[in-house]
Formats: C-alpha cells, structure tokens, sequence
C-alpha cells in the first residue's frame, strides 16, 4: 500500500512538473515582455532627459499638426532662423541659446557598406555640435569638437563599430548628398556609448544646418538661463520678446516631458504587441492546467468519493485543489518571473547597448497575478464540476467524460460560432454593426468563430479523432485502433489538448497565409501596374534622405531610359487625419504607374494639385476641382486642387502631389524609388551599367531590376513573419508540453489496461506506436482546425483589407506543408517520453494493482 | 503418459532482500500435463498466483526454471517473451480483462490482431459458439454482465490455440451461475477442444470443475487430488489451514 501511494506521488509530482512549466513559461514570457518594455521604456526616457537635459526654456517652430503613432508621432512644426539665437541670448536672465538641428545621416563604413539600419533598428542622426557646453550632451572621449565643413565627430559606438578612428576620413550620407568628412574626434552620450544605440553624426553648426535642413534654419534654440533665474521666468521673457511671431516656447522640462510622452506613446504599440503574444501563451498555458487537475480531480474524485460515504463534506475536494494550485501557481509564477526577469535582461542588452534592465516591483505583482489567477481557475473550474458527481457515480471505475453530450456547451459553442460566422459574412459584405467597420466586424466575427470552435472541441473531439484515425487500422492494424479509440475516448482532454495546439499553429498559419497573400499582393502590383524594368531603391526608408530629385531627372535625361519617375513620401494632415503623402513626376507616373485614374487630368498635378484614391474621395464627397486644405509641417495649411482620382494606391498611396506641389511642401524629402522603363531594346545589364554610376555616390542606393526590387522588399516582409513566429514558438512548446502531459495522464489512467494489452502479447514497440499515433492524432485534430482557422481568416482578412495592399490572397501550400510537417515531427518528439514510460510499464504491477 | 504443458523445475521466488525478504516459491518442481484442467490452490499468500505469473513469463524466478513445453523462460530476452505470451499462451484475469475501447470480437481477437495474423475462421466461430458469444460480438465490454465479460476473456484465450492457457481467479468476481458456466465452458474447452488450462483460485468448487487440483502452502506444493470434488478439496483447505497455523 505504501509503495502504491509513493508511486502515486510521484505521479503526482510528475504532473505538477508539466504543469508548472506550463505557468512558469507562460509567466516568465509575461515578465519578460514587461521588464523589457519597460527597460526599453526607461532608455527612451532617459534619452529625452539627457538630449534636453541642459536646456531651460526652448523655442520652436508653431504645431501645425500631431502625427499619428503609426508614423511615429509627435507634433510637426516648421523650422526657424538660427539667427534668432543672438536676438534672445540678450535677454534678461538668459546665459546662452544655440539652435539645434537634427536630419538624417547614415555613416558609409570603410567597405562602403552603409552602417546601421534606420528601417528596422535604432536611427542614424545626424546634428550639431553645440558650442554652449550646458546644452550639448555630447562629451568628447578622443579627439576634438568639429569645425568647419569638412570635420564630424561620432559617437563611440559607431567609431566602434565601423572601426573609423580620429583622423581617418570618414563617409556620410545625407538627405543633401554625401559627404566625406575628417572624424576629428570620438564623443559619449552620458555614460553610454551612444543614445540607445543610435549611429550620430556631429557637425559643427553651419554644417548641420547645411546638410540636415537649410542654411540659417534649426529647429529649436535651446536657451540657458543665468544662475538664479527660473526657467519659467525666462519663458514667459523670451515669449513676450516673441509676442506677435507664432513661436513656440516651452521650459525645457515641458520639452522633455512632450518628447516622452511622444516616444511612449509611439512605443505603446510595441508594448502591446509583444504583451498580446504573451498573453496569448498564457492562454494556451491554462489549457495545460486545466487538463491536470481535471485529472487530478478525477482520480481524487473516488476517494474522496469514499470519504463521503462515511461522512465527508464536499467543499473537500474544492479546498484540496484550490491549495494545491495556489502552491503550484505561486511557486511556478516565482521561477517564471526570475527567468522572465534573466532573459529580458539580456535581450534588452542586445536592443538597446548600454541598457541596463528595469526591475519594477509592478512587474512581479502582474507576474504573480497572472500565474495564480490561471493556475487556480483553470484547476477551479474541474474541481467544481466533480463536486458535483453524486459519490456513487465517482465511485465508478472509469470516469465518465460526457463533455461531448453537453447541451449547455453544444448551445453556447455553437450560438457563439453562428454569431461569429454570421459578424464574419456581415464584415465580408461591408455591413457596419453599429458604428464598427466592416474590418472590425469581421474581426469580431473571427473571434467568436474561433471561441466557438474551441468551446465545442470536447464535442468535436470524438467525432473528429474517430475521423481523422479512420485510416489508420488499416494501416497500422490494431495499435491503429487502439489508438484511435483512445485519442477519441477522452474528447475533453483531446479537446484542451488539441485547442493548446491550435491557438499557437492557428496564428502561425494566418501569419503564413498573410505573408503569402503580401507577397502575392506585391508580385500583382509591381508586374500589372507597373510597365518599366528597373528601380532605384534608396536604401533610406521612410525615415528620411532619400535621393535628390536631380537623380531622377538624369535618370530621365539617360537615352536608354524611356521613363522614370522617383517616388517619396511625406506626411500631412488631410481632414483632420495624419497622413502618408506620396510625390510623383506628373509628365511620366501615370503612364509608368497603371493606377487607374477615373477621373480628371494628370496634367493638373501641378503647384497646387493633388491626386487622391477614389475610395477616400467618396468618404469625404471630393470631386475633381474640389478644394481641400492640407496641413504640412513645414508649409502649413495649404489649399490643395482636387486634380485627379485613382482606384490604386498600392504604388502611390491614397493620395498624391506632383513633384512641384510635393517640393513646395515637403521639402526635406528625397525619392524613396525611382522607378524606370527602359527603352526599346535596352537590356537590364546595359541599363545598369549606365545607372550605377548615377547612384554612386549614395551608398546606400540599389538599381534592381524588378524581380531584385520585389525580393529585396519581401524580405521585409519575411523579417516580421519570422518575428511573429519566434514569438509564438513559446506558446507551441507550451502546447507541445501539453501534448507530453496528456500522454502521461492517459497512461498513469491506461495503465491496467497497458499491462493486458502487453500480458497477451503487445510488444513495447507496440505500446509505444499507439502512444505516438495517439498524439499524431491530438494534434492533428489541433492541426486541422488551426488550417482552417488560418486560412479562412486568412482569406477574409486578405479581401477585407483589399484596398490596403492586399490585392492578392495566396495559399503558401509548400509552407503550410513544411509547418504541418514540423508540426508532426514536434509532436513525435513530445510523445517520445511518456510513449518509452508507458513501455516499460510492468505489466505485473499493472495487472495487479487492485 | 501425456506431454507437459508446462511446468518448473527447483523454482524459487524470493521477494526484497535480506531481512524483509520473503519467500514467495521454495523449490517448486511441477510439470503441466497436456490436455489436462489443472487447478492450483491455496490460503492468500500461499504463492500460487507468483507461481502462474513466473510460469506465464509475467515475472521471473530467483533461481530455478520454468517452461512453456521445453521452452526455458529464462532464457529469453523481453522480445520473445512477449512474442511466447502472445503465440503460445492465453490469460483470463479476475477482472480488467478487456479492453474497454474494442468490441467483444476485437478482444477476442486481440492477441492475433497484435501478432499481425489472422484469425483461423473455423476455430473462431467454434470457439465463439462454445462460449456462446455471437449476438455480442459487437458489443463494447461496458455493454456486457460480468460473466458475459469472462465468457469474451475465455474466448480470448482460446482465440488463438495456445499451448497453455493461464486463469488467475477468473471467477472471483461473479456470482454463483455465471460462475458455474465460465468453469463449465473452461472444462469443455479442454475436453472438447483439447486445450490445456492451469487455474489459481481459492474456491472450491472452482477448482472442483478440474481434472486435478494442487495444492501450495507457504511456496511449497504440499498436495494434490486427482478429480476433485467440492468437498473433499474444502475439507483438504480446511486442514492446510489448521496445520499452516501450528
């Protein structure tokens, strides 16, 4: 009896192991993503305060609009003389002001290569070397501060990492051109080697004002105040010197408190995402849990069932297991934490250098939270159930599972599944519901649908075991039967086992339908909208530079070019919403470019035109001659002619300038692309030939021809692909130890049964391959529904967001194929453990325990 | 003289070590004969299920050997030995006897379906008749009485024409008819169908369905009876209990 009893622990034990993986994995992603968000959030602020940190009152240009987070936020404002400097340094109290201005600038390491990567890492700035000490949070480490045109100075971590060393000649590029420069000396920022790991480039003042903005422009004088003076004070000063300009003046605490705010709020989204996958962890985590301690329960179910025939009360079996779970919980969310806590630290390190992590005790109370409050409702909820069970019941041998005869269940699985169908057709057919988009709809739709799936697996569960096993004894004979009869006798633990599989594999697989679908979407573009051969792509993203519009007219001027157009970007406000504004060439887009244009005449793109995507016009009733006001963060509020529609945005954005409209207003930006058709007879190569040395002199610049072009692009796509699914590669090791656990529940519940099966002539070998097919079975009931799921969002999200981009749904059949057969490979590698245990079960102890 | 079944020679079965050991077999030589209901009894703990379980190659002897006809079950590896359990022998348990995910013909057919033969059709249906099984041959376990559940396990052990079969109390659990019809089909098997089955129980009138009956007493074969009757092996019980006491 005693060793029963210790073999039973020890049992016990080895649940509460996979069971407390299940929340520490689930708790330590939680924790993770919290101390590194708020690591990276520490850094943004600590950035703001030490750039700002000797200024006292700062003045800028008026706010013409606030950019939406998705763009990176903060208020846009027009640049302001330099000049104003002199003027306020005579003010009362004021020590000192200096104009600063910041641009884009890309250090060119010595192989030519550009350094860093604005697109998908910290930026590469470039600005002035203040000469007011207080203001400048620079500190030279070697060398000396820069002067005159032709000296920088870099921060330590780039001069590291490019190996530039003072003296050398160093390459620059910027949205002006590129400039070769002597690196005259090496600086910190604070006790970093650079600002968050951004790449800065110091030029002396007229320098950066030359190469970043305009000559005579910057875009704040920052001013320091005489000893004693209140900052506030000389505010209110140098506003009333001001009163009559539309300048704005702030103390430099107002300014560092706005640039956080700013940072954090652009920040959020990324908090939310990585916080949303963790979450999601979590979520298949509690399935894990739920299916131990239903078993927990269940076998304590018959004690205690024998308790209560002499005498014992029912609340027992619920306090048990509600501290049990608390003890697992707890101490699981502890060790979670401390490895959440570990690896986020090192992470953070690898983001942002010189980062040091940010232990919040916030952080430990979510931690603990989160763990406990799953651990112990998802054991609650069975223990409640089984208190239920009339003792007599509980004294039956096997329990019966009667999961998938539930009325209640099959009416809240299935209203909850037609609601969500029915919210998906509504978001297909554009129906708002209330005052949600049809997007939204459909999002809604996807949810219940998805919800309502997994509330009917235990019902689905035999049924689609059953199915999915029928080939299988025919194939591998009885152990296929037996495993088939066993993945479908317990539909409840296959149902939360499979649904552990299927949130994670379900995601993947919409991300992979997604990425398929983008890229499709952009081969469908690029080949049927676009009649050229070749772009330039100038390596500079969205964040700035560009190339000078000259680049484009030599391109155009070339005899083997037929036509170019560069394309660029900028931002504005357009009927109360910030915006992406695109920059063509009138003469030769839209005979490049096939957007469709349903009304009016490209010509009319000209100072004061603009082109905008039919679609959006509708919203707003804008026809052609229309007027409409555009606020630009340099130009201000601009009327702008309503010249053209279009029905494709995909190449230009919803709306468009021409270049002369575009250069009057956002002047600051170069062509992202120019986009070329050769002429007739010129080949690629040739093309290239006489291209490259156009683009020569900006390093950073690509000629692709197109089939270059689409994949240089989709491996930015890829990049986030595989983002998303390293993120949710923690959720599948969650679902996989839930696969390990279900086995082992089932043969600790199976073992007599095992010991007959090999008493009258099952091998190990046996044993083990109904345990493997049993899991193969599991998870591809998970793996089914996850397709689907997968796909069929996939596709609805693909036509819902048709307009933006996704012109094409594609099914990535190789991939889906490839992850349906890790999926299995996974799963077979999960059963390896409890498949050799159940093996080597004795079949005397088996047979004999009674 | 008919062939031997099965049977051990010096047998012993020691459980734990040293001071808590117990002996389990002392020095049991005993041969099986073919053809033959043997009937094996004796008080609890007086060995007789650790002797079936080391003569079905379910457990191993401390010293000593035991055979399958003149097969040495010591000598083979774990591979054999299931492949021996699942050729050659058939078991009826007291109970847990089937597996309750397959129908009564599944079961029965079991040891076949995991040997990866199929089954002798003539046989089957014969054996199936003899337990008179066939309007339940589609039924789950959970669907069957007790004794309809023996009558599958019997079949079972019949199903694939063992050498030997082993029943380990396989009426402990039923009540006086069905008990009396599990035995009576056990005796027709061997005498009709010339099986050979070796039967542990502790009841008396069980074992009175035997062509012989032997009997264990603290690992040692301290007696036996040609064709039993209830009676005499109660009033044998009664005085290896009385002696086992002094």
């Amino acid at each position: 009896m005693l060793k029963l009893s210790l073999r039973d622990l020890r049992a016990h034990l080895g649940r509460y192991a996979l069971t407390f993986f299940a929340v520490a994995i689930g708790v330590g992603f939680v924790a993770g993503v919290i101390t590194l968000t708020d690591t990276i959030s520490r850094t943004l602020d600590d950035l703001y305060a030490g750039l700002n940190g000797g200024t006292d009152v700062a003045v800028r240009g008026p706010g013409q609009f606030e950019l939406g987070p998705e763009f990176g936020g903060g208020v846009q404002r027009p640049r302001i003389p330099a000049s104003l400097a002199e003027q306020l340094t005579d003010l009362d109290g004021v020590a000192a002001a200096e104009g600063y201005v910041q641009g884009y600038a890309r250090p060119i390491r010595p192989d030519g290569e550009p350094y860093g990567n604005p697109n998908f890492g910290a930026p590469t700035i470039g600005t002035n070397w203040g000469v007011v000490d207080e203001l400048n949070p620079f500190e030279l480490v070697e060398g000396r501060a820069p002067s005159g045109p032709d000296e920088i100075v870099f921060d330590k971590r780039t001069a590291d990492q490019t190996g530039y060393r003072v003296g050398d000649t160093a390459t620059v590029q910027t949205a002006s051109g590129v400039r070769e420069a002597t690196l005259v000396g090496i600086a910190r920022f604070g006790s970093t080697d650079s600002p968050a790991g951004a790449a800065i480039t110091l030029f002396d003042n007229a320098t950066a004002q030359a190469m970043l903005a305009m000559p005579g422009q910057v875009d704040t004088i920052a001013i320091v105040a005489e000893d004693g003076a209140s900052p506030v004070a000389v505010r209110d000063t140098v506003r009333s010197e001001l009163a009559g300009t539309d300048l704005d003046v702030v103390t430099g605490e107002e300014l560092i408190a706005e640039s956080q705010a700013t940072a954090q709020e652009t920040f959020d989204g990324v908090r939310t995402f990585l916080l949303v996958f963790a979450l999601i962890s979590v979520l298949v985590g509690t399935f894990v849990i739920y299916t131990s301690f239903s078993f927990i329960v269940a076998q304590r179910q018959r004690q205690v069932a024998l308790l209560r025939a002499i005498g014992a009360s029912r609340a027992q079996v619920l306090t048990t297991v509600v501290v049990e779970s608390l003890a697992v919980g707890v101490l699981a969310s502890v060790v979670g934490y401390v490895l959440g806590v570990a690896l986020s630290a090192g992470l953070a390190g690898a983001f942002v250098p010189g980062s040091s992590a940010v232990v919040e005790p916030r952080s430990f109370g979510i931690a603990l939270a989160v763990g406990v409050v799953v651990t112990v409702t998802s054991a609650f909820v069975p223990a409640a159930r089984a208190s239920k069970v009339p003792p007599v019941a509980a004294l039956r041998d096997v329990a019966i599972d009667t999961s998938s005869r539930s009325i209640g269940r099959l009416l809240l699985g299935g209203s909850l599944a037609v609601a969500g169908a029915g919210l998906l057709g509504a978001g297909i057919a554009r129906i708002e519901v209330r005052d949600l988009s049809p997007l939204r709809v459909s999002g809604l739709g996807m949810g219940g649908l998805f919800v309502g799936t997994i509330v009917l697996g235990p019902v689905l569960a035999r049924p689609a075991s059953l199915g999915l096993g029928r080939p299988l004894p025919r194939l591998r004979g009885i152990v296929g039967r037996l495993a088939q009869q066993n993945a479908a006798r317990n539909p409840r633990r296959t149902a939360s086992t499979a649904a552990a599989l299927m949130i994670g594999l379900g995601i993947v697989s919409l991300f992979l339908v997604v990425n398929a679908s983008l890229r499709a979407s952009l081969d469908d573009t690029v080949d049927n909208r676009f009649s050229g051969d070749v772009v330039i792509d100038s390596g500079t993203g969205y964040t700035g530079g560009g190339l000078p519009g000259l680049v484009a007219h030599e391109v155009n001027a070339l005899p083997e070019v037929d036509a170019a157009s560069g394309v660029r970007f900028g931002f504005a406000q357009i009927a109360g919403r910030s915006v992406a504004v695109g920059g063509v060439d009138p003469e030769t887009a839209f005979d490049l470019f096939d957007v469709d244009v349903t009304a009016g005449d490209v010509a009319d793109l000209d100072h004061d035109g603009i082109g905008i995507f039919g679609k959006t016009a509708d919203a707003h009733g804008w026809r052609v001659g229309d007027r409409v006001t555009a606020v630009f963060g340099e130009a201000g509020p601009v009327e702008l002619t309503v010249a053209v529609l279009f029905d494709s945005k995909d190449l230009t954005g919803a709306y468009v300038l021409g270049t002369e409209a575009f250069d009057l207003n956002l002047p600051a930006a170069g062509d992202m692309q120019i986009w070329i058709r050769l002429a007739e007879g010129v080949s690629v190569e040739r093309a290239e030939a006489v291209l490259e040395p156009l683009v020569a002199t900006f390093p950073s610049a690509e000629v692709q021809d197109v089939g270059e072009f689409k994949a240089s692009v989709k491996a930015q796509y890829d990049i986030i692909l595989v983002l998303v699914n390293a993120l949710l590669a923690l959720t599948i090791v969650i679902a996989m130890i839930g696969i390990v656990n279900t086995l082992v529940l089932s043969v600790v519940e199976r073992t007599r049964e095992i010991g007959l099966t090999r008493a009258v002539g099952a091998s190990r070998g046996q044993v083990r391959a109904t345990i493997r097919w049993e899991a193969l079975l599991i998870a591809s009931f998970g793996l089914v529904v996850a397709l689907a799921v997968g796909v069929l969002f996939g596709w609805v999200l693909v036509r819902m967001l048709a307009d933006e981009g996704f012109s094409a749904f594609a099914l990535p059949v190789t991939q889906l194929l490839a992850f349906t057969a890790l999926t299995g490979v996974l799963t077979l590698a999960a059963a390896v453990v409890p498949a050799v245990w159940a093996g080597r079960r004795r079949i005397l102890s088996a047979i004999a325990d009674r | 003289m008919p062939t031997v079944a099965a049977g051990t020679v010096h047998a012993t079965k020691v459980y734990g070590e040293d001071d808590t050991a117990v002996v389990a077999l002392d020095d049991v030589t005993v041969g099986f004969p073919a053809g033959r209901f043997t009937a094996i009894m004796g008080p609890s703990g007086s060995g007789k299920s650790t002797l079936m379980h080391c003569l079905a190659g379910l457990d191993s002897l401390t010293s000593g050997q035991a055979f399958i006809g003149d097969v040495d079950l010591g000598s083979l590896s774990e591979r054999r030995l299931t492949r021996l359990r699942r050729d050659r022998v058939g078991f009826v348990f007291q109970a847990f006897n089937l597996v309750p995910t397959l129908t009564a013909l599944e079961n029965i057919t079991l040891p076949l379906a995991l040997a990866g033969r199929d089954p002798d059709r003539r046989w089957l249906d014969h054996v199936v008749d003899t337990v008179d099984l066939r309007p339940r041959l589609d039924h789950r376990p959970a669907q069957l009485s007790g004794g309809q559940q023996q009558r599958v396990a019997v079949a079972r052990a019949l199903a694939s024409r063992p050498s030997i079969i082993f029943a380990d109390e396989p009426t402990g659990n039923l009540d006086s008819r069905s008990s009396a019809e599990i035995l009576s089909f056990m005796r027709r098997a061997v005498d009709d169908l010339a099986q050979t089955i070796v039967m542990v129980t502790h009841d008396p009138s069980a074992a009175s369905y035997a062509h012989h009956v032997l009997f264990l007493a603290d690992g040692r074969i301290v007696d036996e009876m040609p064709t039993p009757s209830a009676d005499a092996v109660l009033d044998r019980i009664k005085r290896l209990d009385r002696s086992g006491r002094t």
